[in-house]
C-alpha cells in the first residue's frame, strides 16, 4: 500500500512543475558579496537560476552588486507579509543590510521578520554556511538567531548526500553528492519541522536540500552547501522554487495541502 | 646584498629530521632572519613534479567519489618543474609579526581581521588582501612565494597529495569542522601545531589553517598554456591571485599541495608566509 501511495505522489510531484503557478510571489537572488564561491560562479549560477524561473512565468529581481543590498533589504520588506510566498537567494553572504553583523540584533531584523509571517517567504542558501556571514561576521549566532534554536549548526564535511525520491521528483538536477555545511535535522526543535528533505545521509540526521518549515511561517532552504561553483545550484534552486510556487497557494495558517499530506505520508 | 648580509652575519643554522613517507627523511636547514624574527626553513634547487596527473585524478575517484572531477581541471596537466633554491617561512605570519610591521610603518591595511579569534598574537594573521600581503613581505625584505615555489616546498619533488604523503589523515593539520572535535581548535589553530604534518622540507601548516597567498595571477586555464617549466612565475594578468593550502573550514580535496583557487575569493580566510631567494651555490 505505501508503495502505492509513493508512486502517487511521485507522478503528482513530476506533474506539478507544469501546472500554473498558484502562488503570487516574488524571487530575489543576491550575489552582491558571495562567501565560498566566487562572485563569477555564483552569478553564471544565477544566470541558470533566473532564466528557469522566468521560463516558468516566475517573478525575479537579481541583485548583482554589493552595492544593492540597500535594494534587497527594501525588497525583502516590500514583501514580508504581503500574502506571497517570497523567496530570496543569497550565495553564502548574508548582508548586514537586512540581519545587522555581529548577531547585533538577534530578533526583528529584516531578515527574520521575512520568515516570522504566514505567507511561507524562504530564505534559499548555496556554498558557505547558511547565515554565517562574510569572514565569520555571525558565525554560529547567524543560523541559530535566525531559528531561535540554541546550538544548531551546520557542520560537517563531505558528508554523503543520497537523494530522496521526493528530491529526484522536485529536483531533476539534483545527484548524490557530498555536503560541506549540511541541515542537521536531528537538532530541529520548537515548531520547526522538515517539509522535504530533497537529500540526505543514511539516517537521515543530516541532509542538504532541505525544506524546513517554522510551523505555520517561513522556511529554510538549505541548498547545495559547498565551496565553488562545481554543482547545479543554480537549477537545483529554480527546480525547487517552481516546485514550491506550484504546489504551495498561499493558504490560512495551518492548513496543509494535499501535497505536503501526501509528503508526509511518504516519509 | 641584503639578502647576503643576512646570511653571512645574522643567519643561525640547525638540523634536524623529519620523516617523509615517500621519499624519506630530508635534512632539514633553518634560518632565522632578524627583521621578523622568521624561521624559513630551505628548499634546495631541482626539478618537482607540479600539478595533478590523470593517476592522480583515478585516484580522487576514489578517495572523492562524491566529487565533481571537473573541480580538479584548473590543476592540470602535471608537469615537472624546476625552481631555484630559496628559503620559506617554517610557519605562516603571525598577527605578532604582522601587527609589528603595522606598528613600525604606520600601514593600513585594507582587509586585515584584528579581531578574535584570529588577531591572536600566535595565530596566524588573516590578511584577506594580497595588496596588504605583499605591503608585510616589502617590509620583511623578502618577497611572496610564486605558485611553483610554495608548491615545492609543500609537497617535495614526489607529487604527493599532501604535505605527509598522499593518505589523508585529519590529524595533520589545522582542518576542522567548526566543532573544534578533529583538532581542538573551533577555527584557526596557533602556528605549528601539527609537526606530523610539515613538509618534507619542514614547513608546517602548509595545509590548512590558512589558504595561503602567492605571487602568481591566477588563470584557471594557465597549466594547459604550457607555461615555463623553469622558475614559473604565472601568467602576466589574472583573476585575482593563487591562493594554496586550504584553509581551517575546507574539506579534504581543497587542502591538497596542488590544490589552487583565485578569482574572488570571497569567505576564504587566507594568509601568508615569505620567501628569500637562497645564495648563489646553495
Amino acid at each position: 500500500m505505501r508503495n502505492i501511495f509513493l508512486s502517487l505522489t511521485l507522478i503528482a510531484l513530476m506533474a506539478l512543475p507544469l501546472t500554473p503557478v498558484l502562488a503570487a510571489g516574488e524571487v530575489a537572488i543576491y550575489t552582491g558579496i558571495t562567501q565560498w564561491i566566487g562572485k563569477a560562479e555564483a552569478d553564471e549560477q544565477a544566470e541558470i537560476c533566473v532564466g528557469m524561473l522566468e521560463d516558468a512565468d516566475i517573478a525575479v529581481t537579481w541583485y548583482d552588486s554589493d552595492g544593492q543590498a540597500d535594494d534587497l533589504a527594501a525588497w525583502m520588506e516590500s514583501t514580508t507579509g504581503d500574502d506571497g510566498l517570497d523567496v530570496c537567494v543569497l550565495y553564502g553572504d548574508f548582508p548586514p543590510e537586512i540581519y545587522p553583523e555581529g548577531n547585533s540584533q538577534t530578533d526583528g531584523s529584516i531578515a527574520e521578520t521575512f520568515i516570522e509571517t504566514t505567507d511561507g517567504d524562504v530564505f534559499i542558501n548555496h556554498a558557505d554556511y547558511m547565515f554565517w556571514g562574510l569572514s565569520g561576521r555571525n558565525r554560529e549566532g547567524g543560523l541559530q538567531n535566525m531559528m531561535d534554536i540554541d546550538g544548531i549548526v551546520m557542520w560537517d564535511d563531505d558528508t554523503p548526500m543520497k537523494v530522496t525520491a521526493e528530491g529526484s521528483a522536485i529536483s531533476p538536477s539534483l545527484t548524490d553528492y557530498a555536503s560541506d555545511r549540511p541541515f542537521h535535522t536531528d537538532q530541529l526543535d520548537g515548531d520547526w519541522e522538515i517539509e522535504v528533505s530533497l537529500a540526505q545521509n543514511d539516517d537521515g540526521t543530516r541532509a542538504d536540500p532541505i525544506i524546513v518549515r517554522d510551523g505555520n511561517l517561513g522556511r529554510l532552504i538549505p541548498t547545495i552547501q559547498t565551496n565553488g561553483g562545481d554543482e547545479p545550484k543554480g537549477a537545483i534552486a529554480a527546480e525547487i522554487i517552481v516546485w514550491l510556487m506550484s504546489t504551495t497557494p498561499v493558504e490560512p495558517a495551518g492548513k496543509l495541502s494535499t501535497t505536503w499530506g501526501d509528503l508526509k505520508a511518504v516519509r | 646584498m641584503l639578502v647576503l648580509l643576512i646570511f653571512t652575519f645574522l643567519m643561525s643554522a640547525c638540523r634536524d629530521r623529519a620523516d617523509s613517507p615517500l621519499v624519506g627523511p630530508l635534512p632539514i636547514q633553518t634560518i632565522t632572519t632578524p627583521k621578523d624574527e622568521a624561521v624559513m626553513v630551505y628548499v634546495p634547487a631541482g626539478e618537482f613534479l607540479m600539478g595533478t596527473s590523470d593517476a592522480d585524478i583515478e585516484r580522487f575517484k576514489e578517495i572523492f567519489p562524491l566529487r565533481d572531477i571537473a573541480r580538479f581541471d584548473n590543476e592540470r596537466p602535471q608537469r615537472t618543474v624546476f625552481v631555484d633554491a630559496f628559503y620559506i617561512d617554517k610557519y605562516e605570519v603571525t598577527n605578532k609579526q604582522y601587527k609589528r610591521f603595522l606598528a613600525e610603518t604606520g600601514y593600513i591595511p585594507k582587509q586585515y581581521l584584528d579581531y578574535p579569534p584570529h588577531n591572536t598574537p600566535d595565530f596566524p594573521a588573516a590578511v584577506l588582501a594580497w595588496e596588504d600581503a605583499v605591503a608585510y613581505v616589502n617590509w620583511a625584505g623578502k618577497r611572496l612565494p610564486t605558485e611553483a615555489e610554495w608548491e615545492k616546498a609543500a609537497r617535495g619533488t614526489d607529487g604527493r597529495f599532501w604535505p605527509w604523503g598522499n593518505e589523508w589523515d585529519g590529524t595533520k593539520l589545522s582542518g576542522n569542522d567548526g566543532t573544534g572535535l578533529k583538532d581542538g581548535y573551533k577555527e584557526t589553530a596557533p602556528i605549528g601545531q601539527f609537526p606530523q604534518g610539515a613538509s618534507p622540507y619542514g614547513a608546517h601548516d602548509m595545509a590548512g589553517n590558512l589558504w595561503e597567498w602567492v605571487s602568481d595571477w591566477y588563470d584557471p586555464n594557465y597549466y594547459r598554456t604550457s607555461p615555463p617549466n623553469i622558475n614559473p612565475k604565472g601568467p602576466d594578468t589574472g583573476d585575482g591571485h593563487v591562493l594554496k593550502g586550504g584553509g581551517w573550514a575546507e574539506n579534504l580535496d581543497f587542502t591538497r599541495c596542488a590544490s589552487r583557487q583565485g578569482g574572488n575569493p570571497g569567505s576564504l580566510i587566507r594568509g601568508l608566509r615569505c620567501v628569500i631567494d637562497a645564495p648563489p651555490g646553495e
